[in-house]
C-alpha cells in the first residue's frame, strides 16, 4: 500500500494510504488529495500506481508540477520523492506503515503566495540550462566549494582534502578521499570512506546514499548541490 | 566524536579524579592517555587502575619506562629518582608486566599520539622550541599528532612549505592544509605557572582542539607527598604549576 505525506510549508498536514490504481490531484473538492490553494489547478495531476511503480503526471497545470524540485510532465517516482504543487509538498513512500490513516485536518488560512512558485520555475529553469550546457548531472559548488560546476562525467569521483582527488573539500578533520560518489545504472551514489559524520546529505550524516535532484551535500565544512541529468 | 587527550598524570590522583569528573559532564566519546601515569605522585596505582579503566589506551611515558629498564633511572633528576625508587616499590610485578605492554606509539584517524617527540621516541624529547618541533613534524605523516613529556600546553602548527610556528590558544580550529602538534600539557603537575590539571579535548563535529583547565584540591595531594616524606620541592612546584 502506498503513502503520501502531503505537507503545508514543512507542516504534515495529511497522510494518505491507499489501495486505489488513481488518485486525483487538484483544488476542487471533487479530487482525491485537495490542496486548497489558487496556486493548484483544478485538476492538477494525477498519480498512478502500477504494481511496481507510481507515476504522477502533470494536466498540463499552470503553474506546474515538480519532483525533487525539477519540474516534470510525467515522472516515475522513487521511494522518498518530493513532489511539491504550490506550496505543498507530498512525499511519496512506496509502503505505508501500519497506523492509523488520518483524516484531513487542515490547520491555519492559507495566503496565496506566488512567489515560491516564481522561485522553483527559475531555479528549475536554471538547473535546465546547466544540465543542458553540461550534458549531464552536475555538482553545483556552494559554501567553500572550489568551482560553480563539476560535470560528473566519471564512474567514480572522488571527494576530499588530499591533493588528488577530483573535488577538494575543506576541513581538518576531513579524510584525504572522504567520499566518492559512483555512478551505476544512471544513478549516482555518495558513499562515506572517511571519518564518519564528516559525509552528510540534507543534513544527515550517511554512509551511502542515492542522490536525488536538489540533494545538498555536505563533506567536512564544504557544500555541494546536486543536480540530476536525466539520461 | 569528542575525544578527551590527557597525559603526565604522576600519580597525582586528586587532580586525576577532578579531570575525570570534568570529561564526565562534557559528553566525551573516548579517553586516551599519552603516559606517565606514575612517577613523582603518591598514589600511582589508584591511577594506573583509573586509566586502565576509562581510557581506550595509555602510552609507555619515560617514567614506566625507566621501571622496566633500570639504568635508566641513574639519567634522572635527584627528586625524580627519589620518587622513581618509592614508586617502584609500591607496585607489584602483576603492574610491571603491565607497563611492559603499553604501545610506544598509536597512529590511527590521521591522528599520532606519542608521549614525547614523535622523532626518535626513545630519547624522550622535549619539544619547547620550534627547532625541536621541526624534528617532531619530520618524523609523523599524519595531519595531527598528540603528545606529551613537557608539561606544557602549546600548539605546534606546521604551513605547506614547512613553517613552523608555535603558539598558544586555548581554542584551536586547525585549518585544512595545516599540520599540527599539540602538547597537551599535565594532569598532576602542570608546568605552565598555572597549578590547575591541564587536558585537550579534539571535537571532530566541531572541529576545533580546546584546552581545558581543572581545579583540583592541590593541599590535600601536597600533605600526602609530606606524609610520605617527599623531597620539599616536589610539594612545592605544585601549587604554583612548576
Amino acid at each position: 500500500m502506498a503513502e503520501i505525506i502531503v505537507k503545508f510549508e514543512d507542516k504534515v498536514i495529511e497522510r494518505i494510504v491507499t489501495e486505489k490504481k488513481r488518485l486525483s490531484i487538484g483544488r476542487t473538492h471533487d479530487n482525491d488529495i485537495v490542496l486548497e490553494n489558487r496556486g493548484v489547478s483544478r485538476k492538477h495531476a494525477l498519480l498512478e500506481f502500477n504494481d511496481n511503480a507510481a507515476v504522477i503526471i502533470d494536466n498540463e497545470s499552470l503553474n506546474g508540477t515538480f519532483v525533487n524540485n525539477r519540474k516534470i510532465s510525467e515522472e516515475v517516482l522513487r521511494p522518498e520523492d518530493v513532489i511539491t504543487i504550490g506550496k505543498y509538498a507530498l512525499v511519496y513512500h512506496p509502503e505505508a506503515e501500519e497506523g492509523n490513516t488520518g483524516g484531513v485536518s487542515f490547520e491555519g488560512t492559507m495566503v496565496l503566495n506566488t512567489k515560491k512558485q516564481k522561485e522553483l520555475l527559475e531555479k528549475d529553469k536554471l538547473e535546465r540550462q546547466i544540465v543542458a550546457k553540461f550534458g549531464g548531472s552536475v555538482l553545483i559548488g556552494e559554501e567553500n566549494a572550489e568551482f560553480s560546476e563539476y560535470v560528473l562525467d566519471r564512474d567514480v569521483t572522488t571527494i576530499g582534502k588530499a591533493k588528488f582527488v577530483h573535488v577538494r573539500v575543506k576541513g581538518f578533520f576531513v579524510a584525504a578521499i572522504q567520499a566518492k560518489i559512483v555512478r551505476e545504472n544512471g544513478q549516482f551514489e555518495l558513499v562515506s570512506l572517511g571519518r564518519s559524520g564528516k559525509t552528510k546529505v540534507n543534513g544527515e550524516t550517511v554512509d551511502r546514499r542515492v542522490l536525488r535532484n536538489d540533494d545538498l551535500i555536505v563533506v567536512g565544512k564544504t557544500a555541494f548541490r546536486f543536480i540530476e541529468g536525466k539520461s | 566524536m569528542r575525544l578527551a587527550v590527557f597525559s603526565d598524570i604522576h600519580g597525582n590522583l586528586e587532580a586525576l579524579e577532578a579531570v575525570l569528573a570534568d570529561i564526565e559532564s562534557r559528553q566525551i566519546d573516548e579517553i586516551v592517555s599519552l603516559g606517565d601515569v606514575i612517577g613523582y605522585g603518591c598514589d600511582p596505582i589508584p591511577c594506573l587502575e583509573l586509566v586502565q579503566r576509562h581510557c581506550r589506551f595509555s602510552l609507555i611515558g619515560n617514567h614506566e619506562a625507566a621501571l622496566l629498564e633500570q639504568h635508566t633511572i641513574e639519567r634522572f633528576s635527584d627528586t625524580a629518582r627519589i620518587s622513581m625508587q618509592w614508586t617502584q616499590n609500591q607496585l607489584s610485578p602483576t603492574w610491571v608486566e603491565y607497563l611492559a605492554t603499553l604501545p610506544e606509539f598509536v597512529v590511527e584517524n590521521d591522528q599520532t599520539f606519542v608521549h614525547a617527540s614523535p622523532f626518535e621516541p626513545r630519547s624522550w624529547r622535549y619539544i619547547l622550541d620550534e627547532f625541536e618541533a621541526r624534528l617532531g613534524f619530520s618524523a609523523f605523516d599524519t595531519a595531527l599528532c598528540f603528545t606529551g613529556h613537557t608539561h606544557i600546553p602549546v600548539i605546534f602548527s606546521e604551513s605547506p612549505n614547512h613553517t613552523v610556528t608555535g603558539t598558544f590558544a586555548e581554542t584551536l580550529t586547525p585549518e585544512s592544509d595545516m599540520r599540527y602538534l599539540i602538547s597537551v600539557g599535565s594532569v598532576g603537575q602542570p608546568r605552565d605557572n598555572d597549578p590547575r590539571a591541564c587536558y585537550v579535548i579534539a571535537d571532530t563535529d566541531d572541529e576545533t582542539i580546546s584546552f581545558i583547565r581543572v581545579v583540583y584540591d592541590i593541599a590535600r595531594t601536597q600533605s600526602k607527598l609530606k606524609a610520605a616524606n617527599a623531597p620539599a620541592s616536589l610539594v612545592t612546584r605544585l601549587e604554583v604549576g612548576r
